[in-house]
């Protein structure tokens, strides 16, 4: 927190897939996970975060780097955010898993509501298909619960 | 629209799902309970009643007691409870605020003192049945 862009020094991040990218520090540790690296003195060598892809992790550190300026007002970072979560549906799942990984509370958020906004108003079998969810129901299990959120279906 | 879309996934099975469909991340999410919540508490109550019968895991986590509280606490913050409204016999609704800083008065008589109201539950002989019952809320037939 108390980093300070003038004084910030580059970290370099090593993705899943093998890339180096090259972050400020006062920009990288809106990742409480590197932070906590950063705070214990261990983010000297390039550090490996195993569970990110190097275009996903791309993607993580331009949200940071938007949110690390101290410049931006509320309103521009909020028009920012809604045209940074226009992207496939892919690239916000990846967005999710790591944002969870690298704990950016701010990014988990944002890309969370992205995703509800997305599936509201699905049919249940969609939503098993897109999250490959197992239907573990009886029949007749599946339409006591239709019958019990009745309204739920109109 | 549900319709035609419930239509088309009969007729057409999993054959002709689209690529975006199939995201390895998303089946991450969906193992993911952690993450499953957090989508969830972002969405309108009726999608989220309509999950519930996606899957029993889905089921247990949306009724779950204490996703029904961050759930309420999302959508209003100052979620405590702020006063009873009392529906008198002889006609009227009263707000009995159970702080002084709530001053809130649906008759023009906002004077109530929390601890002198005596609610008559259970004791109910048989004027009222209760139908339903959800995170402290009653629902009666009078």
């Amino acid at each position: 927190m108390s980093l300070s862009p003038s004084t910030s020094k580059m970290l370099s991040l090593k993705s899943s897939d093998g890339k180096v990218l090259e972050v400020e520090e006062h920009v990288a540790v809106l990742c409480e996970t590197i932070k906590s690296l950063v705070e214990d003195g261990c983010a000297d060598s390039p550090i490996p975060l195993a569970n990110v892809d190097g275009a996903t992790l791309g993607n993580v550190m331009e949200w940071c780097k938007k949110h690390a300026d101290q410049k931006a007002s509320a309103d521009d970072l909020e028009d920012w955010d809604a045209e940074f979560v226009e992207r496939d549906q892919g690239e916000l799942y990846h967005l999710i898993m790591a944002a969870n990984y690298l704990n950016i509370k701010g990014l988990l958020d944002l890309i969370c509501q992205k995703v509800a906004d997305m599936i509201k108003g699905k049919h249940p079998e969609k939503i098993r298909e897109i999250f490959n969810i197992e239907n573990d129901f009886t029949p007749e299990q599946q339409e006591q619960i239709r019958k019990d959120n009745s309204w739920a279906f109109e | 629209m549900e319709k035609g879309l419930s239509e088309t996934m009969t007729n057409s099975g999993k054959g002709n799902l689209h690529l975006e469909d199939h995201s390895p991340a998303a089946e991450a999410i969906g193992g993911n309970e952690d993450l499953v919540r957090e989508i969830l508490l972002r969405l309108p109550i009726k999608s989220l009643l309509r999950f519930e019968s996606v899957s029993k895991k889905w089921l247990s986590l949306i009724s779950d007691h204490h996703f029904a509280q961050s759930y309420s606490r999302r959508r209003n913050p100052r979620s405590e409870p702020s006063g009873l409204l009392l529906n008198h016999e002889y006609g009227g609704l009263q707000f009995v605020p159970f702080n002084d800083d709530v001053d809130v008065d649906v008759d023009g008589h906002g004077d109530g003192d929390p601890s002198r109201i005596k609610l008559s539950y259970p004791d109910n002989s048989g004027r009222y049945t209760i139908f339903q019952s959800c995170n402290g809320l009653l629902l009666c037939f009078f």
